[in-house]
């Protein structure tokens, strides 16, 4: 056993070993729990009621409809053509056309949106990658079948 | 040896990982969102502010079923009586906060009729800011 310290000396020794201990232990807890993630983000959706007694819509919607077919989810614009999810590219054009169509004046009219009809068994996430091309098409007004 | 720049730069280590460590609040559920190239963000800086609706699968006695979380509080879509409680919450909520949001954030994986259904509900309460929660894609340009 060592022996104790003169009553005499005050000097305070700071023991660093145990210390960096504790800091190692923490810093590679927090390198270790850390997740680099990117915030969610959103897609807003408007549920508003339908106004009634507004008068008639002077803009027609643009129908899309998500089916299932043989080789998968599909959807299917105005044209009737059906493409499949990894090949929207023409499904974007005709949402950019209606886009232009009713961008009259410069304003997009408020009537003007995407009406979506979608079989109830199709996942969500085939749902948002059609949401995310409307909103691509910068079309604001979304409305569920 | 000389602990003090040592101890120095350990220190800041620390303080960057705490700093840039988020916790995520325990309203959101862990679940896969699916994702999305043109999402806003999320800018609602009070999140009272904010009801979050949490769609995803979980474990009941008969295997995996779709459940809304809320909360913590789990409804199951089929229970009317559940149905009922969610509506009357959500009805609370926009009493209190009129010009609130309210955020779906559903697992990818779920069919779409479930997420369809909450937003019914959200319309009938008369909760018009809806959104749905998804994770960023990220163009080059934003990376």
């Amino acid at each position: 056993m060592k022996k104790r310290r003169a009553r005499g000396d005050s000097s305070i020794e700071l023991k660093l070993t145990p210390m960096i201990d504790v800091v190692f232990l923490l810093l590679i807890f927090f390198m270790v729990t850390t997740k680099f993630v990117a915030p969610e983000r959103k897609i807003p959706a408007f549920a508003a009621k339908k106004r009634e007694g507004a008068g008639i819509a002077l803009v027609e919607e643009l129908e899309l409809h998500i089916m299932r077919a043989e080789g998968g989810v599909v959807v299917a614009g105005p044209s009737r053509e059906r493409y499949g999810l990894d090949s929207l590219g023409p499904v974007l054009k005709e949402l950019r056309n209606y886009r232009d169509r009713n961008l009259a004046g410069g304003a997009l009219s408020p009537d003007a949106g995407v009406s979506i009809a979608c079989e109830d068994d199709i996942r969500w996430e085939a749902v948002v990658k059609v949401l995310d091309l409307v909103r691509e098409a910068e079309i604001p007004r979304i409305r569920f079948e | 040896m000389n602990m003090t720049p040592m101890i120095d730069v350990v220190m800041l280590l620390i303080v960057f990982f705490l700093v840039a460590s988020k916790f995520k609040s325990a309203e959101t559920d862990i679940l896969s969102l699916a994702y999305a190239r043109n999402a806003d963000r999320m800018e609602s800086p009070d999140v009272s502010h904010r009801f979050v609706i949490n769609v995803r699968f979980a474990d009941t006695g008969r295997g995996k079923a779709v459940v809304y979380t809320y909360q913590g509080a789990v409804y199951a879509p089929e229970s009317d009586s559940d149905m009922e409680r969610l509506f009357g919450r959500l009805r609370n909520f926009r009493r209190i906060y009129p010009d609130g949001e309210v955020i779906i954030r559903a697992d990818g994986r779920v069919e779409y009729r479930r997420v369809r259904a909450v937003h019914k509900l959200c319309r009938d309460a008369g909760a018009e800011k809806v959104g749905f929660a998804v994770n960023p894609l990220l163009s080059r340009e934003e990376e």
